[in-house]
């Protein structure tokens, strides 16, 4: 277990894309053990392309990525997932077709000792109840809300040391996305959770930040500490 | 089923399920009657050289082929292509009689007003019994709860740790065995010959876009529906007229209910 403060996920000069088209052009960036780092900017700035390089949904075309101290750019997804990298994706986050309970179950796919799955099932249920009065439905019948929340409860169930999350405020009401944002910072909180969150929505992105990082056209243009940022008040010519 | 099994989970139009049907049950035909050990063994090898021909066309065509983002219409012509050539080389070996699976007792049965072959009993059963196995597997276990996840959402499915080629081979894997048991069954009755894999893979087919492309309870559905719809056309139409039954059913769902019975509606 790596201690707080210390350098978790390092990536190192990453170009990244779809089969021909390049996207990403050079990041690096680095997130350390109990930070909530942020990464901003434009749509098709880069973000989801970036975080799907990191946890091995899109392969690395040049540069490096480490994960606690080990090279992963070239480990299969399964593997980052075991070593304790998950991403929670930006769109069809929940099993439609299958029930609330399964999908927590396959959340929690990687956890061998089913003792250890159970409990921590209870734990999310005690966290987000509206999942229990609802485990036996279809996540695809649960509201948008609800849904997002069963995507926190999956992450929970796997409970990895570095999570990815990309947009969970996208398509959400206003009131939902606080309740969303109240829900992440206390998953953080009590799990001791270290998140690199992928936002357009800069205020709600830096509400939870410890530091941020902004894209543009596929690279980095600036990183600063949440404070600053927020002290900053005029974001806008950074997009 | 196990077409509708093998589809729903990696979305490959896998025509040459048909040859891997055709395969098994040669070599059921071969174990019961010129090597002599059997009918159940002749089954169980079915079974077992169904899975082996499944495993190697999904690692030999189908996995190379998605490694080079091969669309689905170039993957479904390879799978023909494949077809064809294995019947071609099944005709060269075997010739074009077709072979008898000899060893089941059949004698007619008669209930009251109903009459029935002894196979066709067996086929009721064993094909209610395999439906059911395979159903429990795939709701009462970690594997084939992976298999589902990977049929209703693979990136998700990735995103958690499953690995989908390993589940892409596992469901080659009994769903060929499935296809060559299953075939064997066929053949006990309708004998063996180069192209017998061929209508059972487009009933199952037709029966899994009536059921809803990507639900596996639909697939069985769809099924049973196409059956009854055949036989119960039977009774007013001329025989030959079952292969147009089946189509018809099949045109008016679509027109109906584009997605299939169980199929997810507006996603």
């Amino acid at each position: 277990m790596s201690r707080n403060g210390e350098k978790l996920l390092a990536v190192e000069d990453l170009t990244t894309g779809y089969r021909r088209k390049q996207v990403v052009f050079g990041v690096s960036l680095e997130v350390r053990a109990g930070e909530i780092v942020a990464l901003l900017g434009h749509n098709g700035a880069g973000k989801t392309t970036t975080l799907k390089a990191i946890a091995g949904l899109l392969p690395a075309w040049s540069g490096r990525v480490s994960f606690d101290g080990e090279p992963v750019e070239h480990a299969p997804s399964a593997v980052r997932v075991r070593r304790g990298l998950a991403l929670i994706p930006q769109e069809r986050f929940v099993f439609a077709d299958l029930t609330v309970a399964e999908n927590l179950e396959l959340g929690a796919f990687t956890v061998a000792d089913p003792g250890q799955a159970a409990e921590r099932r209870e734990a999310v249920f005690a966290l987000l109840p509206v999942l229990a009065e609802r485990r036996r439905q279809l996540a695809g019948t649960l509201s948008g809300g609800e849904q997002r929340m069963l995507s926190l409860g999956m992450a929970l169930m796997m409970r990895p040391r570095l999570l990815l999350l990309d947009e969970p405020s996208l398509g959400l009401s206003p009131l939902l996305v606080e309740r969303i944002v109240e829900t992440i910072q206390e998953i953080v909180r009590r799990e001791r959770l270290t998140v690199l969150l992928v936002e357009q929505n800069v205020r709600h992105a830096l509400a939870i930040a410890t530091r941020v990082y902004v894209m543009r056209t596929g690279r980095l243009i600036l990183e600063e500490t949440g404070a600053a940022m927020a002290a900053r008040g005029e974001w806008w010519d950074l997009f | 089923m196990s077409w509708g099994l093998i589809f729903a989970t990696t979305k490959i139009f896998h025509f040459s399920h048909a040859l891997t049907l055709t395969l098994a049950v040669y070599a059921a035909v071969l174990a019961a009657g010129p090597w002599g050990i059997g009918l159940p063994a002749g089954f169980a090898l079915a079974a077992g050289a169904g899975c082996l021909v499944g495993l190697a066309t999904e690692l030999a065509v189908y996995r190379p082929l998605r490694r080079v983002h091969a669309s689905q219409l170039n993957i479904f012509l390879a799978s023909l292509g494949l077809l064809i050539a294995g019947q071609s080389a099944v005709l060269i070996a075997f010739g074009p009689q077709a072979r008898a699976l000899e060893g089941f007792p059949m004698t007619g049965i008669a209930l009251g007003p109903v009459a029935f072959t002894t196979i066709e009993a067996l086929w009721v059963v064993a094909s209610w019994l395999l439906i059911g196995l395979l159903m429990a597997w795939l709701w009462r276990t970690r594997h084939g709860r992976a298999i589902r996840a990977v049929a209703s959402n693979p990136e998700l499915a990735q995103c958690l740790g499953v690995d989908r080629e390993r589940v892409f081979l596992l469901v080659f894997a009994v769903g060929s065995a499935l296809a060559g048991v299953g075939g064997a069954l066929l053949a006990l009755r309708d004998t063996a010959s180069p192209t017998m894999g061929v209508p059972p893979v487009l009933a199952a087919f037709i029966a899994v876009f009536l059921g809803g492309i990507g639900s596996i309870p639909g697939a069985a559905l769809g099924g049973v529906v196409l059956g009854l719809a055949e036989n119960m056309g039977g009774l007013v139409l001329p025989g030959y007229w079952q292969g147009v039954i089946a189509f018809v059913v099949l045109f008016v769902v679509l027109v109906v209910r584009p997605s299939g019975i169980l199929g997810a509606r507006g996603r």
